[in-house]
């Protein structure tokens, strides 16, 4: 019966060989970076609460609870953090419009008459690639 | 035999060759794996998120040069406006205006803005007017953003009075020169904001041509350039009874502007009635026709006059105004039925 | 160039393996469909009919491994009506991108795993690249690459392993040498 020789002898396709190092050390840099860059792509976990434009707070959204903001003893409103959202309560602004939406869903959490912006820290991206929507006028 | 020494000998010089080229992939591979280790660290766009002219003001930005900076410049800018031409700041160009003796002396750039302002309102035939600033103290809307804000209705005779102390008739221009009669005060935030994004715009292309991004100025958009260079971006419209997420119309735009006004942007609730901060010239009191008006127009400057000319005039009248004057248009009544300019349609494509 | 008897007979003993294994090859590649996809973009597929290629690549040499890898995207999209789809260009790219990775390590005697393992992560970093320029016009699809070459480990792995204890039961059953 014939039979097909192989075109590679029996050494030669081993399954490892000394030399292979090489390419297994290539592809672990590969998986370093490429696990560095995803994880710096993806949102960042700490809130950052900046009142008349520096930082006074910092959270994180992990940690579930009600944080106090306040400014030279006055309470000026109170941000509740749960299950990696945050939104604003018990503002102490006349028409309360800071306290509509959450942290995730508008990216930002403002109260004028305060002067207080809540955002995201590390958020790399504010521009994503996606079919939906960019930006709302209204 | 002869043929197998042959086969032998260029397989060896197949061995190094192909080393070579090997080595090559890898450094390939090593190269772009490096270069994606540095792309981590700097986003394509910058964003930041300021306070001014009693809103929030966002600007995203992504350019070959740097975009912190220009972000930083745009945001002065709306900071420089903002002091320039508030109402509750004393010191301001306006307020000094407002309580001067005529004829008061001003600079180059004021003059542009309250003659466009002036040239506008009589394009509206006084729709959107720069002379209500009395009008607006009396409901007190120019202090809605302020911590001491309280509710009040005017009554109708201290309305009749005060509306005699309105209208744009009464500003006169001449030369550098601006004269207020029968005691007119100027409230130019129906256009400020659009100034400043027009201005915004410019101080982005004049630092960098090529950059791309948006300004958003409370809803309303200016964009500086398509996104990524080449996109279109999406904008979607607020429905203006919706609960936050719910849109009633999606257009694409690569240039432009977009501004929106709404009977809930600066209102205030009294038993159950809504007083919203877009007054009807004519009577004093917040239109009631329309809730919402969107329009889309090459200067943002136009954009912030139409759509409050819109809000007065009405859906019916504004069809057909609006496109006249250059821009398009998308109107709610109060009855929340949608009416579009027929330019409109044109934005709803990508081309 | 006139080719003898000898010659001609085993030129037809390699086609009728090449063809055996191709079908093979094909067969795996449209079950692999069925499976649900690592990624979620679109068109990607997980790579196990590699293991066949290589397979080819070891008995017969890199133009035959080519010759299979093209007829094995071809064929494969054509009957699941996928042709000319996103999975025919991204299959394309990557069946052959990691044809020309494995035969060039092949012919620098690396070891099969290591052989096998690049041409998984080839194969998909081709297919990312590829996604990512002509569907869906960012890079920023990158932030699952590494994800994607994990993957890549995985299934090159499994390749390999599959592919010796293939030629090794061929040899067995004494229809190779």
């Amino acid at each position: 019966m014939r039979r097909l020789k192989t075109r590679y002898k029996e050494n030669q396709w081993v399954l490892f060989k000394k030399r292979d190092v090489f390419i297994y050390a290539l592809l672990c840099f590969f998986l370093i970076v490429a696990i560095y860059y995803g994880y710096n792509s993806l949102n960042g976990s700490m809130i950052e609460v900046r009142i008349n434009g520096s930082i006074h707070y910092r959270f994180s959204l992990e940690e579930d609870g009600i944080k106090k903001i306040e400014t030279n003893g006055k309470k000026l409103m109170e941000l509740l953090i749960d299950q990696g959202d945050a939104k604003i309560i018990n503002s102490q602004c006349p028409l309360h419009l800071c306290e509509r939406g959450s942290l995730k869903q508008s990216g930002v959490l403002v109260c004028v008459p305060q002067k207080v912006i809540i955002t995201i820290a590390n958020q790399n991206d504010p521009v994503q690639n996606s079919d939906g929507i960019d930006l709302i006028t209204g | 035999m002869r043929k197998m020494s042959n086969g032998s000998q260029n397989q060896t010089m197949k061995l190094s060759k192909n080393s070579w080229i090997l080595i090559l992939i890898f450094i390939v591979l090593l190269l772009f794996f490096s270069v994606l280790f540095f792309f981590r660290s700097k986003p394509e766009y910058v964003s930041k998120v300021e306070i001014a002219l009693g809103t929030t003001i966002k600007v995203v930005v992504s350019s070959e040069k740097d975009p912190g900076l220009i972000v930083d410049a745009i945001l002065r800018e709306f900071h420089r406006i903002d002091n320039k031409f508030s109402v509750t700041d004393p010191k301001s160009v306006i307020s000094r205006i407002n309580n001067s003796d005529n004829p008061f002396e001003i600079d180059e750039e004021t003059a542009f803005v309250i003659e466009r302002s002036l040239a506008l309102a009589r394009a509206t035939e006084g729709a959107f007017d720069p002379a209500l600033g009395n009008l607006i103290t009396l409901w007190g809307f120019d202090k809605i953003n302020d911590s001491a804000f309280e509710p009040y209705i005017p009554s109708d005779d201290e309305i009749e009075e005060v509306l005699k102390k309105c209208g744009y008739e009464n500003v006169i221009l001449e030369n550098d020169v601006v004269i207020l009669q029968n005691s007119v005060k100027l409230d130019l935030g129906g256009i400020v904001k659009g100034y400043a994004i027009d201005r915004g715009i410019s101080i982005a292309k004049e630092m960098d041509p090529d950059a791309n991004g948006y300004i958003d100025a409370g809803r309303d958009i200016g964009i500086i350039g398509p996104k990524f260079g080449g996109e279109y971006w999406s904008i979607a419209v607020k429905d203006p009874r919706g609960e936050g997420s719910e849109y009633i119309d999606l257009v694409y735009l690569k240039k432009g502007t977009i501004v929106t006004s709404g009977d809930y942007e600066r209102f205030f609730l009294v038993d159950g009635v809504r007083y919203h901060h877009i007054l009807n010239p004519k009577t004093g009191y917040p239109v009631r026709e329309t809730i919402s008006t969107t329009i889309i127009a090459p200067d943002a400057m136009d954009a912030d006059a139409f759509s409050t000319a819109a809000f007065v005039l009405g859906s019916e009248f504004s069809a057909v105004l609006i496109p006249v004057l250059g821009g398009q248009g998308l109107f709610v009544n109060a009855q929340n039925e949608q009416t579009r300019t027929e330019g409109w349609a044109f934005f709803k494509e990508k081309h | 160039m006139s080719i003898g008897k000898e010659e001609k007979s085993f030129l037809s003993l390699k086609l009728t393996y090449l063809s055996v294994l191709t079908a093979v090859a094909i067969t795996i590649g449209i079950l692999e469909t069925v499976i649900p996809p690592p990624v979620p973009l679109g068109g990607f597929k997980w790579g196990f009919s590699n293991s066949i290629i290589l397979m080819i690549l070891i008995i017969m040499g890199e133009k035959e491994g080519f010759t299979a890898a093209v007829l094995k995207v071809v064929v494969s999209n054509l009957l699941t009506g996928r042709f000319l789809g996103p999975s025919f260009f991204l299959g394309l790219g990557g069946s052959l991108s990691s044809v020309y990775m494995m035969s060039m390590l092949m012919k620098s005697k690396f070891g099969l795993i290591a052989v096998s393992v690049f041409g998984s992560f080839t194969s998909n970093l081709v297919q990312i690249l590829l996604a990512a320029m002509l569907f869906i016009g960012s890079l920023k699809v990158f932030y699952l690459s590494g994800y994607i070459i994990g993957v890549g480990v995985f299934t090159g792995f499994l390749n390999a392993i599959i592919a010796y204890g293939g030629i090794k039961w061929m040899k067995q059953i004494d229809i190779l040498s």
